[in-house]
């Protein structure tokens, strides 16, 4: 009993003794709360930290014996900095009143805070927060501090601060505010993220707030102009107004091209459930769909592990141009139950309603879609597996114990439609053709490294006059959960069975058009293209599956080019080889040649260059005469022989003139020489070749110098053209030109007779 | 009916210039159908070359071939784009109107700057900037590359090659060179030359042994080959593409033609007009490729028969050449007509070395001269002794069907002594030389710079028995262009001596379609006795132009003929207008 009553009286004293201590604090409160002491104190918990508290003027008064008026107030400028934090407040001033009755609830009389270039740290030192961190903790904060805001509202209040720098390791924000009592406007700026919002703050009517302004951005290489419009109110309603306009509408984004996209939605956040409303949107893409319009979506969030999500969205509305009708997707996904545990989703408009999942106890999801065009069975889809969903500390982690899917394109030209005024639409010749096209993924496989996908594809397509493309594929992708340890990997093996394709009506004389841009042309797309490496490594082989895989028509082969083909490519080297197996003809002008063998290589170790292994057989005036090229296909070695056999002269002279040297004039004798030296100097290309075998050459201009030459051709019905390199420089120093087959204009120069510099005459020379 | 036709005159006006700003305002917003929905719009409509070819269009607007009915939007745009690149169009921009897909042209990308990297010593001797502001196209990088390849070329890199990479958004285009090994001359093989000794070609080359490679004197030697007649076809090959390629070694491949040739020429000058030439030649006489030729010429001047051999019989020395002439010569000039007819045996050579060509000729001829017309002996027959030496650089050569730059030196004397075959002594000497210089060293001339002149004597005490041909005078196309031609003669004997300058800037890139202008002035200084030249200073200022046409070159000029300080002498002409035209011929 005694250790009772000590005890007792020595609480008592204890408590007397912090109650009288606690009087002497609160009537005496200047002795805490005063520069010195916050520097001490400061020093304890923070000692790098460097603040001027001596800069501080703090007066407390007591209006009566329970409450206070503190008023904290800057004498000079105000100062900090620790660690990446650091920057000076100009002026400052808090003024607060509270009672002792009352606590916790503070009045706050007055905010008066100027301040520029101030640099904050924000980044964290810890791990991203999950999805789930960010609806429990950070809009929950936001919603208490807006909570705060709106039931402490101060007397007096005015902000200024100019150029706030708030900095983590990659983004750098740069603030400006400006608040007074009933608006706050503040502009961010940030640079790498390529982000500008100007916007102001203001207390709409029954304690509302509204929050407007423009956001302008840069994503991917497109400016965005965002003007938005939320209303808070302090039940926690975030009502959303949000319109997407593309800024630069004429120059069109390939990545993002759409022309407006307009949005209203509420956020209603509360501590289980969350609710957002989708009221209305409207997307308008530029291609394809004129409209996806939708309105009254639904989404319940839980705020807790064990709670449920609600999707609801019905009357979505997509407005096709070319068919100028309107289908409409109505979706119900009833119920997800501890983040994933049954959908029923329900589809109508271009499916027919065969999707669920279910079994999703124990975090597994089993699923089976199976969908079929509603209307003309265009494409048919099924697909089947398991999910796995694991929540590892914060992290949900997603495996995937079984996927299967098969799909069914059963009309290659209906989809050939529906891209036609895409960006992706199906280039010529493949446009014209119609048929099916299957796809199948077999297999997923799933570890800690990396998800394996094995596909095949089968292509199964036909046009008009025999046009053909039959093409298998199998092909392996990894894609990788770390590309910085190991890359992304993409395997494909296609079998090439028919490909009988026409070329179009190109008449080579007339100029090859430039499909492809000159290699020695670099653009800026280019340069920013290989600035980028993809963190993906790939493996492409295709093969013909018998000697005549590949039929090339074309006005000038008879009956066909036919192929085989085979490729092997990948990220550092691709490697090919084309090789002809039945002999060619080329008719052209009235001449015939016979491609024998045609067959292209890729040299090894090389970018660009392609080997060529040809035989071009020609007749003229009872000679059989060969052409052999080998090497590099844009300049290839010609070898040339004949039977009966002729000196190398005489075959080239067989080719361009149909007779031998001994036949020809001086004049063609030069053309003739031009054409050899052009030939052994590799000037002339296989297009060359071709157009002196085919076409009948009039003159022939070669400096060997430059390198350069050019031929003029004579066409039916008087039409002369010349092609072949660039000859400036051989037309600079040349005396003669030829006008017609015996007449030339020559400038005759001759010294050591009076008045005969140089003459031009009309020339006319027999040889014999 | 004044009022009425002022009013008309003023109607036309206004709908002229109505027209005219219709024309400007609807031309400024003009589309141009290319097919389809495809629509081009120029910025500069007139002065855009030709729209798309046949082919391309193929390819933009679909054809009936199977498959190329119906070329997707997005690939006719990328092709599109394609073309216009070749064009030099890298700033295209396509907007959609409606159902139009128009194409904005834009600006068509320059040629900036060009940087070259890794030059040998002395590439820049000529300098390439007709390039600079053209369109950024590969025909035009063709040309740079063309130009870099010949320029190394011509200082001593056999083999080079280059890596070109145009860079789009700064317009500038970086051509790497990798010149490859330095080689001199020392050997040639030759290729087919069976019928002609090793010499008999050699003869030819612009280049010693030895000396650096210089595609420009291996193309020059070609070009003398063929012009001689001796072969149909000449060049040299590097053989850069063959692996086991032989360093300083290169081949010669040649093709011959027949021997015999008949060629007939026409042509015409204000001075001579019109010529006809007929000529026999033999190009090949002999293994050492003698040749012999036999012209008939035919001019409202000049009427001739001309015999000529050159015959190398020299094995060893193969530049040592004979040369026996035969010639029976008609003059019908305005101030005398005269028969001439030579026979002469002549000893010559030529030599090269890098950049020069020098050859020397002595010639014992034996003339026979008849005065028809003017003054001179009646008929005079007198042994002579003509020589010539000449300097000629291989620049001046092988830029002669287009003069710029380069010289030339020439000195001819013509002896008779009294004694050997002649009645009197007598020595003519003419100097001459053109020296022709382009400004700036570019490899498209902007201005070249032109100076030549003459200095002639005639040295003998019996002017009268001095047949007409063997005189001096000036004035014509070849000196003194603001007179007549021969027209300053002193009263037709002729002059003692006299001392020409001629001059000429020549604009080449002022005016398009190879319109070439040019300025000139001459002057001279006469002597009529001696060496003792008369105050009197003969002056011709003018202008002329110069084209460029592609079968040769065509030449006029206009120039007043002044003469300063001449009150107490007759020199024959008075001040005047000249105008000349030629064809082929050049300063």
């Amino acid at each position: 009993m005694k250790l009772l009553n000590k005890i007792l009286l020595s609480l008592i004293a204890l408590l007397t003794t912090l109650l009288l201590l606690g009087l002497l604090i609160w009537f005496n409160l200047d002795w805490i709360i005063q520069p010195r002491i916050l520097h001490k104190t400061q020093n304890y918990f923070l000692p790098k930290a460097e603040i001027t508290w001596e800069s501080l003027l703090i007066n407390i008064k007591s209006p009566d014996w329970i409450s206070k008026d503190i008023q904290i107030k800057t004498q000079s400028s105000f100062c900090f900095n620790y660690l990446s934090n650091n920057g000076c407040i100009d002026q400052f001033e808090l003024n607060i009143y509270f009672t002792l009755l009352k606590l916790p609830s503070i009045k706050i009389k007055k905010i008066l805070l100027k301040a520029e270039n101030i640099s904050l740290d924000i980044s964290r030192p810890h791990a991203k927060p999950t999805p789930v961190d960010f609806f429990q903790t950070y809009l929950k904060d936001f919603q208490s501090y807006i909570q705060i805001l709106l039931n402490n509202k101060p007397e007096s209040l005015a902000i200024n601060l100019k150029e706030i720098q708030l900095h983590d390791n990659k983004n750098n924000f740069v603030l400006n505010f400006l608040i007074d009592k009933d608006n706050l406007n503040f502009s961010v700026q940030d640079d790498n993220l390529n982000i500008d919002i100007d916007s102001s703050f203001l207390l709409a009517q029954k304690n509302n707030f509204e929050w407007s302004g423009n956001i302008n951005t840069l994503v991917a290489a497109s400016e965005f102009k965002v003007p938005f419009k939320i209303n808070i109110s302090p039940s926690g309603t975030y009502n959303f107004d949000i319109k997407i306009v593309p800024k630069n509408t004429k120059a069109r984004s390939k990545t993002l091209n759409f022309k407006s996209f307009v949005t209203n939605f509420s956020l209603n956040i509360r501590n289980e459930q969350s609710i957002l409303l989708i009221k209305k949107f409207n997307f308008r893409p530029n291609n394809g769909f004129e409209a996806i319009v939708g309105n009254n979506c639904k989404i319940h969030f839980s705020m807790n592990d064990n709670g449920s999500t609600q999707f609801n969205c019905k009357n979505t509305q997509i407005k096709n141009i070319q068919h100028k009708e309107l289908e409409t997707i109505n979706q119900n996904l009833v119920m997800v139950s501890q983040l994933f545990k049954t959908i029923h989703l329900k589809l109508s408009g271009y499916f027919n309603e065969k999707v669920y999942f279910n079994n999703l106890d124990n975090n597994i999801a089993q699923f089976k879609f199976d969908l079929n065009s509603q209307k003309k069975k265009v494409l048919n889809f099924i697909s089947l597996g398991d999910f796995e969903f694991k929540k590892n500390n914060n992290y949900l982690n997603f495996i995937i114990n079984k996927f299967e899917f098969n799909a069914e394109l059963n009309s290659f030209k209906k989809l050939v439609q529906s891209l036609a005024k895409t960006d992706w639409a199906i280039p010529a010749p493949l446009n014209s053709l119609d048929g099916t096209v299957k796809l199948t993924v077999e297999n997923v496989e799933y570890n800690t490294k990396e998800t394996v996908l094995s596909a095949n594809s089968k292509i199964n397509l036909s046009g008009k006059d025999n046009q053909k493309l039959v093409v298998g594929a199998n092909s392996k992708i990894n894609i990788s959960n770390n590309t910085k340890n190991a890359p992304h990997r993409f395997d494909l093996t296609m079998t090439l069975d028919k490909i009988h394709l026409y070329l179009p009506e190109i008449d080579p004389i007339r100029g090859l058009p430039s499909l492809t841009q000159d290699s020695r042309f670099k653009s800026e797309k280019a340069t920013k293209k290989q600035s980028k490496s993809l963190a993906i490594d790939y493996q492409i082989n295709f093969k013909t599956t018998n000697s005549d895989s590949i039929k090339i028509f074309y006005k000038y082969f008879i009956p066909y080019l036919s192929l085989e083909l085979s490729a092997q490519i990948n990220k550092n080297i691709s490697n090919f080889s084309a090789k002809t197996n039945a002999p060619l003809k080329l008719s052209y002008l009235k001449r015939e040649l016979l491609v024998k063998k045609f067959n292209l290589k890729k040299k090894k170790n090389s970018d660009n260059d392609i080997d060529l292994d040809g035989q071009i057989i020609y007749e003229a005036s009872g000679y059989k005469i060969s052409i052999d090229l080998i090497g590099d296909l844009e300049k290839p070695h010609i070898t040339l022989s004949s039977n009966p056999p002729l000196p190398r002269e005489d075959i080239i002279s067989l080719i361009i003139y149909k007779r031998t040297t001994a036949e020809l004039n001086p004049s063609e004798n030069q053309n003739v020489g031009n054409t050899e030296s052009a030939i052994k100097d590799r000037a002339i290309g296989l297009f060359g070749i071709w157009l002196f075998a085919s076409t009948p050459i009039e003159s022939v201009y070669y400096d060997s110098n430059s390198q350069t030459y050019s031929a003029q051709i004579a066409l039916p019905g008087e039409v002369k053209l010349s092609v072949g390199t660039n000859w400036e420089n051989s037309q600079m120093v040349g005396i003669k030109r030829r006008i017609s087959e015996n007449w030339s204009f020559v400038t005759t120069y001759q010294t050591g007779e009076e008045n005969s510099v140089g003459n031009l005459f009309l020339q006319r020379i027999f040889s014999y | 009916m004044i009022n009425k036709h002022l009013t008309l005159l003023l109607l036309n006006i206004l709908l002229l210039t109505s027209c005219q700003s219709y024309f400007r305002r609807t031309d400024e917003h003009k589309l141009e159908k290319i097919c389809g929905h495809f629509y081009v719009q120029r910025k500069h409509h007139f002065y855009f070359e030709n729209t798309f070819t046949q082919n391309e269009k193929l390819l933009i607007c679909g054809s009936d071939v199977p498959g190329w009915k119906d070329i997707p939007e997005n690939q006719a745009e990328y092709f599109l784009k394609s073309f216009l690149n070749d064009r030099g169009f890298f700033k295209t921009q396509l907007i959609r109107e409606n159902d139009k897909i128009i194409i904005l042209m834009g600006e068509k990308n320059k040629i900036r700057t060009i940087d070259f990297k890794n030059t040998p010593e002395g590439f820049f001797d000529s300098k390439f900037i007709s390039i600079i502001n053209e369109p950024l196209t590969p025909d035009n990088i063709e040309k740079i590359e063309s130009w870099t390849l010949n320029q190394l070329r011509n200082h001593g890199y056999p083999c080079p090659s280059l890596k070109t990479q145009v860079d789009t958004k700064n317009e500038q285009v970086t051509v790497q060179l990798f010149p490859g090994e330095k080689e001199r001359v020392e050997n040639i093989e030759l290729i087919h030359s069976t019928q002609i000794s090793e010499g008999g070609i050699s003869r030819f080359h612009a280049f010693p042994f030895g000396s650096f490679y210089n595609g420009q004197n291996f193309s020059l030697t070609s070009r003398r080959l063929m012009q001689s007649g001796l072969v149909d076809y000449s060049d040299f090959h590097n053989n850069c593409k063959i692996k086991d390629r032989r360093p300083n070694h290169f081949e010669h491949k040649l093709s011959f033609g027949y021997p015999r040739q008949f060629i007939l020429n026409f042509g015409g000058t204000t001075e001579e007009y019109p010529i006809a030439k007929a000529t026999w030649k033999h190009n090949r006489l002999d293994q050492h490729g003698s040749n012999g030729n036999l012209d008939l010429y035919f001019s409202s001047v000049k009427q001739s028969l001309n015999g000529l051999i050159h015959w190398h019989t020299f094995k060893n020395n193969p530049r040592f050449y004979w040369t026996p002439n035969l010639s029976i010569t008609r003059y019908s000039e305005l101030l005398y007509e005269t028969l001439s007819q030579k026979l002469s045996l002549g000893l010559g050579q030529d030599l090269d070395d890098s950049k020069n060509q020098y050859r020397w000729s002595i010639s014992p001829t034996y003339n026979i001269e008849k005065t028809l017309v003017g003054s001179g002996p009646d008929n005079t027959s007198f042994f002579s002794l003509e020589s010539r030496m000449t300097l000629t650089s291989h620049d001046y050569e092988y830029f002669i069907s287009n003069p710029q730059k380069g010289s030339h030196l020439s000195l001819d004397w013509s002896n008779r002594q009294k004694g050997l075959g002649s009645e009197i002594n007598a020595n003519r000497y003419l100097l001459e030389g053109t020296y022709l210089n382009n400004w700036g060293g570019f490899k498209k001339p902007l201005i070249v710079f032109g100076l030549r002149f003459k200095y002639g004597v005639y040295d003998s005490n019996d002017r009268v028995d001095t047949p007409a041909s063997y005189r001096l005078y000036l004035g014509g196309d070849d000196d003194l262009r603001g007179f007549p031609r021969k027209s300053i003669n002193n009263n037709s004997t002729g002059l003692s001596s006299f001392a020409y300058l001629g001059s000429e800037i020549r604009f080449l890139s002022l005016i398009p379609y190879d319109l070439q202008p040019f300025i000139l002035f001459d002057i001279a200084k006469i002597a009529v006795n001696n060496l003792n030249y008369l105050p009197a200073t003969l002056m011709s200022p003018g202008a002329g132009m110069r084209w460029q046409s592609p079968f040769g070159s065509l030449r006029t000029t206009l120039a007043y003929g002044m003469i300063d300080n001449h009150r107490n002498y007759h020199l024959g002409p008075t001040e005047q207008w000249k105008f000349f035209l030629s064809f082929g011929k050049e300063f």
